[in-house]
């Protein structure tokens, strides 16, 4: 029943961004993890990520009014945009497939894959959720790979504090994924 | 009220220590692979391989507004 709301839910805002493109701003905020996500698990680079993640929302705006409503979800059609940047590029720049990256065909999105993909685009969201110095260090931490020396001194904390925050913020992270799986 | 034991805060400082050197070899390894480690801290050091590839909250903002800057410009002249 929840699933047929979220899929009504869904084709109305897509309808509506058909018409207004101002409403393409909601389905970039529900999808932009997703389709991050799904990039950087493929290129695992964070600068061709950010590169392929920009042109699939650049080319989702330009196409969205060829987007026809079949029942599958939004995200599908941009992992499948996001599929075919990334096999071009990769011809282009004649690279080798990564065997585990299931692109031999590569614009083909295998459901175990977006299984994956959904679960760390929720541990995304969930670290916007998390308390402010929490979220810091985890950024600081993980995303600008700075050491706990570091970080104590842009938080102004000591370090055994930042130690204690990054322990709380990988903690709550887990319990709010344990809940999300359950 | 239940008692705490004597040592709980010991043991947290001492799980607090671990996760942060096994965070320190999570960081350190390119494939971002957790190392093997105590089953308490193993399902922590999964979520934090994950956090390697955390979007940068600018680029998410940055991309936001270059594709409103986009839409405008593409309806500025239509009327």
């Amino acid at each position: 029943m929840k699933a047929l709301k979220k899929e009504a839910d869904e084709r109305l805002l897509i309808e509506a961004a058909q018409q207004d493109p101002a409403c393409f701003a909601e389905l970039y905020e529900i999808n932009f993890e997703r389709v991050y996500a799904y990039v950087v698990r493929r290129v695992g680079n964070r600068t061709e990520t950010e590169d392929l993640t920009s042109e699939v929302f650049h080319q989702a705006l330009a196409n969205l009014k060829r987007f026809e409503w079949r029942g599958i979800p939004f995200a599908a059609w941009l992992f499948r945009i996001a599929a075919n940047l990334i096999s071009d590029r990769w011809q282009r720049s004649g690279r080798e497939v990564p065997d585990d990256s299931g692109a031999i065909e590569a614009a083909q999105v295998n459901p175990a894959e977006v299984e994956q993909v959904e679960r760390r685009a929720t541990l995304f969201r969930f670290v916007d959720k998390l308390p402010v110095e929490q979220r810091r260090v985890v950024v600081l931490r993980f995303v600008e790979q700075k050491s706990i020396k570091e970080v104590a001194r842009e938080i102004r904390k000591t370090e055994g504090a930042v130690k204690q925050l990054q322990f709380r913020a990988l903690s709550t992270l887990r319990a709010r994924m344990e809940g999300a799986d359950a | 009220m239940p008692k705490r034991s004597l040592n709980s805060g010991t043991d947290n400082t001492k799980k607090i220590e671990q996760l942060n050197k096994a965070l320190e070899a999570v960081l350190a390894r390119t494939d971002g692979r957790p190392p093997q480690v105590d089953t308490g801290i193993e399902p922590l050091l999964r979520i934090a391989a994950d956090l390697r590839d955390l979007p940068h909250e600018s680029f998410k903002a940055r991309l936001k507004s270059e594709l409103e800057r986009k839409k405008e410009k593409k309806y500025s002249h239509c009327c």
